[in-house]
């Protein structure tokens, strides 16, 4: 493969020509954020490994169906929250809180190990991580899921709203509450103005 | 009316701050978004990352392998159509490339003399045919061998040059043959008195009668030709 950078679109196209390296790419450039997509949301390591993979072996089963049309991204966290669902409505799990979710996963977790530190300022911002972590997953499903799109992702709201099959004003309203809720959150448990 | 003022006033102030919470947010001014960008999960495990690539692998040998197996087949076809029509088209020249009329032209080598003149012989039949196939008495040459018979002669086609119908008069010519000369004379006398040249057949009988007195005549000639 040539040493300039291509787009998500002429790679998937590539591999969908036979280009392996093509799919590596994509993976590397992808696999963080589609991991991260699931884990903050149903908060199981192993849950969260299983979809990853359910969602990169789509992608491999059918590359042709990607639309030319839509971004490659859009496509991509479209398989990702179809899976999300299917997989929350054939489970009873996804009530899991965040502490048993951190309990379980703590070897897992990077942040966890920043409590490692000795300083009281590692500590401090620790605590804050771990209570916003806490606020997110005590917010609805839908307005945690346009933020976690939004936020770690990247997406635009017209992108979320295609991803999630909303209009853009129900995708504004959910991620406009689930910042105020955030907010609200920290400033009382936490004593701080975000 | 003043306590339902308060809380509208209050409302409004409130959707305000929230107005400039989002527009901050979204304008990226807002210390959640880069508190939650610190919080970071592990990526997925080593052995996850291994299964996905080796099926994206897997799944790129299959398509490569599917896609040569259509040529493969287009080939085989192809190969099998090619050869018939070869079959076809080398029956159809050795047909065309035939030799002209084998007796005319042969180009069979000629080893013995025997074969020689049994070959030139037929060559003289052949002109002879050609001129007056009637006047031919076949019985008179010696009996030609085929060319046909030689080995690199063998496998061709007659065609019409090399061909001579015989008329009927040549056909009673040849059977006349292998009749003896009384029966001969005979038949001579029997065709006289067909054409009723009856003057012709007594002549000829009274010599014949002379000539063999012990030959036994067909009744129906003696009939004919008893004294009136």
């Amino acid at each position: 493969m040539s040493e300039m950078i291509e787009s998500d679109e002429q790679l998937i196209q590539l591999f969908d020509k036979g280009n392996t390296k093509a799919f590596d790419s994509l993976y590397a450039r992808y696999k963080q954020a589609i991991y991260h997509y699931f884990f903050r949301q149903v908060h199981s390591k192993n849950i969260a490994d299983e979809l990853h993979q359910d969602v990169w072996l789509n992608i491999i089963k059918s590359p042709s169906r990607f639309n030319q049309k839509a971004s490659f991204k859009t496509w991509l966290y479209k398989v990702a929250h179809n899976r999300l669902v299917d997989h929350y409505r054939h489970s009873s799990t996804q009530a899991l809180s965040l502490v048993q979710s951190t309990s379980s996963d703590e070897g897992s977790e990077k942040e966890m190990s920043v409590a490692a530190k000795s300083p009281d300022d590692s500590l401090h911002e620790h605590q804050l991580k771990q209570a916003l972590l806490q606020a997110l997953a005590n917010l609805p499903e839908e307005q945690k899921e346009v933020f976690l799109l939004h936020e770690k992702s990247g997406l635009t709201l017209h992108e979320i709203a295609q991803v999630t099959d909303s209009s853009f004003e129900s995708t504004k309203s959910r991620l406009r509450y689930a910042v105020k809720k955030l907010h609200n959150h920290m400033a009382q448990h936490m004593g701080v103005e975000l | 009316m003043n306590k339902n003022k308060q809380p509208s006033t209050l409302n409004n102030s409130i959707i305000t701050e929230d107005d400039t919470l989002f527009d901050n947010y979204l304008q990226g001014n807002s210390e959640l978004s880069g508190l939650y960008q610190e919080t970071d999960c592990a990526p997925p495990s080593h052995q996850i990352d291994q299964n996905i690539l080796t099926a994206a692998q897997a799944s790129t040998a299959e398509k490569k392998a599917t896609k040569r197996k259509p040529p493969l087949a287009w080939a085989a076809s192809i190969a099998i159509f090619s050869l018939a029509g070869l079959l076809t088209l080398n029956t159809w020249q050795a047909e065309q490339e035939l030799p002209p009329p084998a007796l005319s032209k042969t180009t069979a080598p000629i080893e013995d003399t025997d074969a020689l003149q049994q070959e030139s012989s037929y060559k003289n039949i052949n002109k002879k045919t050609k001129n007056d196939t009637r006047q031919l008495l076949y019985t008179s040459q010696p009996a030609p061998i085929m060319p046909a018979a030689s080995p690199k002669m063998t496998g061709m086609r007659a065609s019409h040059e090399s061909i001579s119908i015989s008329s009927p008069k040549t056909i009673q010519e040849q059977t006349s043959f292998h009749l003896t000369e009384q029966e001969i004379e005979l038949n001579k006398i029997q065709t006289l008195i067909n054409q009723n040249k009856l003057d012709k057949a007594y002549k000829l009988f009274e010599k014949f009668k002379i000539k063999y007195p012990d030959y036994t005549v067909d009744p129906v000639i003696l009939q004919k030709m008893a004294p009136h």
